[in-house]
C-alpha cells in the first residue's frame, strides 16, 4: 500500500472534509433556497434528506474510500472498481475525477472574485457604490461592477483590456491552491484547514453579532428591520409542502451541499487506517457543513439583507448564489456601519469557504494520476495543473454570460453528481451488500449506524435519488440540451458556447477514461486487487498501527 | 436586468412575507439552530475526548 499520503490526525480529516463540504452555497444558495420555498416549513423536507440521503451515503462513501485505501487504492475509479466488482463500476468511478476537475474550472474563478471583493473592500472601501443613489440604482450598480468584473459583456472580455483584475486575483488563488497542494495531505490541506475553518467560524460569529444587533438601520423605514429579516427566512408556509419542487429543492441542497457523490470524501478517507473511525467522522463532517449553513447562512444574509432592502428588493435579488453575493450584499455593506470591515470578513470567509473546497477538488485527480499512470508527486502536480489552467483559461475566455461556468456546472457539478452517489450507494448496499458494508463502517467505529439505517441505504436513500434525480431531469434538462442541439419548434439555435464546453468535457472524459484503463493494467500487473475478488492484506495478517 | 420590473413583481409576490418573525417562525428558527448547533457540539466533543489511536 502506497504510504507517501496520510492524514496527521482524526480532526484534521474531519475539517478537510467539512473544509470541502463548506463553500458559497451554505451562505449563499441556502437561504434563497429556503425564503422561496415555505421558510421554516422548508427545514421539514431539507431535514428528511439529511437524515435520509445525506448522511447515509456519506458514511457508505467513508467506508467505501477507507476499505480501497486499505487495498492500496486513493482513486475514485480504482476503489469502485473494488466495490462494483468489475470494470463498469470503475469508469463510473472516473465521475470521480472528472466532477471535482471539471468543476475546478470555474470554482477558482469564484473564489478569487471573493478574494477580489475582500481586497476592494480593505483597499478601497467596498466597489464603488454611492451613498446618494437610491437602492434599486445602487443594486443595478453592484450588478453592472460584477458584470464587468467578471467579463459577462463578451467572450474574451477578460483578455482584451490588458490584465483585468479578475486575472490578477486568479493567478494570486491559482498559485495559493498549488503551493497547497505540493505541500501535500498532510502540511498542505490538513494544516491549511485546520486553522481556514475556525477562522471561517470566527468570521461567521463576527458577521452574525452585527447582523443580529442593527435594528432598524433606516428608522424612515420601520419595517426593514432584523426582525423582519428573520421572519423571511425563517417564517413557515405550510403550503409550499404540496409542491414537490419544494421537496426536490430540498434534496438538492443537501446533497450538493455535502459533497457526497462528488468524489472527494471517497479519496480523502482513502489515507485512513483500518481502525480509524468513519462512522462519527462523518456524522461531525456533515454537522459541521450543516451549523454553517443553518446556524450562519440561515441567520446572516437574507436577514441583513431584508433589514437593509426591503423585502421586495431582497427577493428580486437573491434568487441565485451570484445575485445574492455579489449584487444584493454590497448593496447591504454599503449602507452598514462599519460596512467596509464587515464586507472584507464577510468576503474573507467566502473565500477561505471556496479555497477549502477548492483543495479538495485538485487531490482526487492528484491520486489517480500518481496510482494510474504512475507518476511522480511533482510531475502529477504539474500535470493537473496544465489542465487545471488550460480549463480555467477556456472558463474565462468564454465569459459571455458566463454560459461556460454554468454549462460545466450543471451537466458535470449537478448531473454527474446525482449519477456518481447513485452508483456509489448501489455498489454498497447492493454489489457488495448490506451485512459487509455495514460490517467494515463499524471497523472502529466510536459510534453505531442505527439498524434501521440499514433499511434506508439498501432502499430508502436508492429510491429517493431516483425521484429527486428524475424530477430534476424532468424539470431542467430539456431547456438545457435544447441550448447543446437547438429546437427549431422552440425557435432556439444551438448555442456555441455551450457547445464548446461540452467539448471540453468529453475530452477531459475521454482522458481519464484512458488512464483508467492504463491504470488498470498496472494495477493487474502489481497484483493489486482491481475487482475486489479477495479480503485486504491486512484482514489476514495482525494490523499495525 | 430590468430591475423596476423586477421589484414589482417581488412586491406582488412577498407582500405577505413582509411581516416580522412570527411565532410559528420562532419555532422553526429555534428548534433548526439548535438542533445543528447540538449536533455539531456533540459530535466535536465526542471526537476530541477520544483518545487518537486505540489499539
Amino acid at each position: 500500500m502506497s504510504t507517501k499520503h496520510a492524514w496527521g490526525s482524526r480532526l484534521g480529516v474531519i475539517l478537510a472534509v467539512a473544509g470541502s463540504a463548506v463553500g458559497l452555497g451554505n451562505f449563499l444558495r441556502f437561504p434563497g433556497n429556503a425564503a422561496q420555498n415555505g421558510g421554516g416549513a422548508f427545514m421539514i423536507p431539507y431535514f428528511c434528506a439529511l437524515l435520509l440521503l445525506g448522511i447515509p451515503i456519506g458514511w457508505a462513501e467513508w467506508t467505501m474510500g477507507r476499505y480501497g485505501g486499505r487495498k492500496g487504492f486513493h482513486s475514485a475509479p480504482a476503489i469502485m472498481g473494488v466495490w462494483g466488482k468489475g470494470s463498469i463500476a470503475r469508469y463510473f468511478g472516473g465521475i470521480g475525477i472528472l466532477i471535482p476537475v471539471a468543476v475546478y474550472f470555474w470554482y477558482v474563478l469564484v473564489e478569487s472574485w471573493c478574494l477580489a471583493y475582500c481586497w476592494d473592500y480593505l483597499v478601497h472601501g467596498g466597489i464603488g457604490l454611492s451613498p446618494t443613489q437610491s437602492i434599486p440604482e445602487q443594486v443595478q450598480t453592484s450588478s453592472a461592477h460584477f458584470a464587468e468584473f467578471t467579463g459577462q459583456g463578451a467572450n474574451g472580455a477578460n483578455f482584451t483590456h490588458g490584465v483585468s483584475e479578475q486575472l490578477v486575483f486568479w493567478i494570486v488563488t491559482t498559485v495559493a491552491n498549488v503551493y497547497l497542494i505540493y505541500r501535500g495531505l498532510s502540511k498542505g490541506i490538513e494544516s491549511f484547514c485546520k486553522w481556514a475553518m475556525p477562522a471561517m467560524a470566527v468570521c461567521g460569529l463576527i458577521v452574525l453579532g452585527r447582523v443580529l444587533t442593527l435594528g432598524t438601520p433606516d428608522p424612515t423605514q420601520p419595517d426593514q428591520n432584523v426582525m423582519s429579516g428573520l421572519g423571511y427566512m425563517w417564517n413557515p408556509d405550510f403550503s409550499k409542502l404540496n409542491d414537490a419542487g419544494t421537496w426536490i429543492a430540498a434534496a438538492g441542497q443537501i446533497f450538493f451541499s455535502l459533497s457526497v457523490g462528488f468524489g472527494v470524501i471517497i479519496n480523502y478517507a482513502s489515507y485512513m487506517r483500518r481502525k480509524d473511525d468513519v462512522v462519527l467522522s462523518g456524522l461531525t463532517s456533515s454537522a459541521t457543513n450543516e451549523f454553517f449553513e443553518v446556524a450562519l447562512g440561515g441567520l446572516i444574509t437574507l436577514t441583513a439583507a431584508v433589514a437593509f432592502m426591503g423585502v421586495a428588493m431582497t427577493t428580486a435579488n437573491t434568487g441565485g448564489t451570484f445575485s445574492t453575493g455579489f449584487n444584493a450584499l454590497p448593496v447591504v455593506f454599503a449602507h452598514m456601519d462599519g460596512g467596509r470591515f464587515f464586507g472584507a470578513i464577510w468576503f474573507f470567509m467566502l473565500w477561505l469557504a471556496a479555497i477549502t473546497s477548492s483543495l479538495s477538488m485538485l487531490q482526487p485527480a492528484q491520486a489517480f494520476l500518481e496510482e494510474a499512470l504512475g507518476l511522480a508527486k511533482n510531475t502529477a502536480t504539474t500535470l493537473l495543473m496544465v489542465v487545471c489552467l488550460a480549463g480555467n483559461v477556456f472558463v474565462l475566455w468564454y465569459s459571455k454570460g458566463l454560459v461556460a461556468l454554468d454549462t460545466i456546472d450543471f451537466w458535470v457539478g449537478t448531473v454527474l453528481i446525482f449519477v456518481l452517489a447513485g452508483v456509489q450507494i448501489v455498489c454498497f448496499g447492493w454489489v457488495v451488500g448490506m451485512d459487509r458494508g455495514m460490517k467494515e463502517a463499524h471497523e472502529g467505529a466510536r459510534m453505531k449506524i442505527p439498524g434501521f439505517y440499514r433499511f434506508i441505504i439498501q432502499w430508502v436513500a436508492p429510491l429517493y435519488l431516483i425521484v429527486v434525480f428524475g424530477a430534476f431531469c424532468w424539470q431542467k434538462m430539456p431547456g438545457y440540451i435544447d441550448h447543446i442541439f437547438g429546437n427549431e419548434a422552440k425557435g432556439i439555435a444551438g448555442d456555441r458556447d455551450v457547445q464548446m464546453s461540452w467539448l471540453v468535457i468529453l475530452v477531459v472524459a475521454a482522458g481519464i477514461a484512458a488512464a483508467i484503463a492504463i491504470g488498470t493494467k498496472r494495477w493487474r500487473a502489481q497484483g493489486l486487487d482491481v475487482d475486489g475478488t479477495r479480503p485486504p492484506d491486512d484482514e489476514t495478517a495482525p494490523a499495525k498501527r | 436586468m430590468d430591475h423596476l420590473a423586477l421589484l414589482a413583481l417581488a412586491q406582488t409576490e412577498t407582500a405577505a412575507t413582509s411581516t416580522g418573525l412570527q411565532p410559528a417562525g420562532w419555532v422553526f428558527m429555534i428548534l433548526s439552530v439548535s438542533f445543528v448547533t447540538s449536533l455539531v457540539g456533540w459530535c466535536f466533543y465526542k471526537v476530541l475526548t477520544a483518545p487518537e489511536h486505540e489499539s
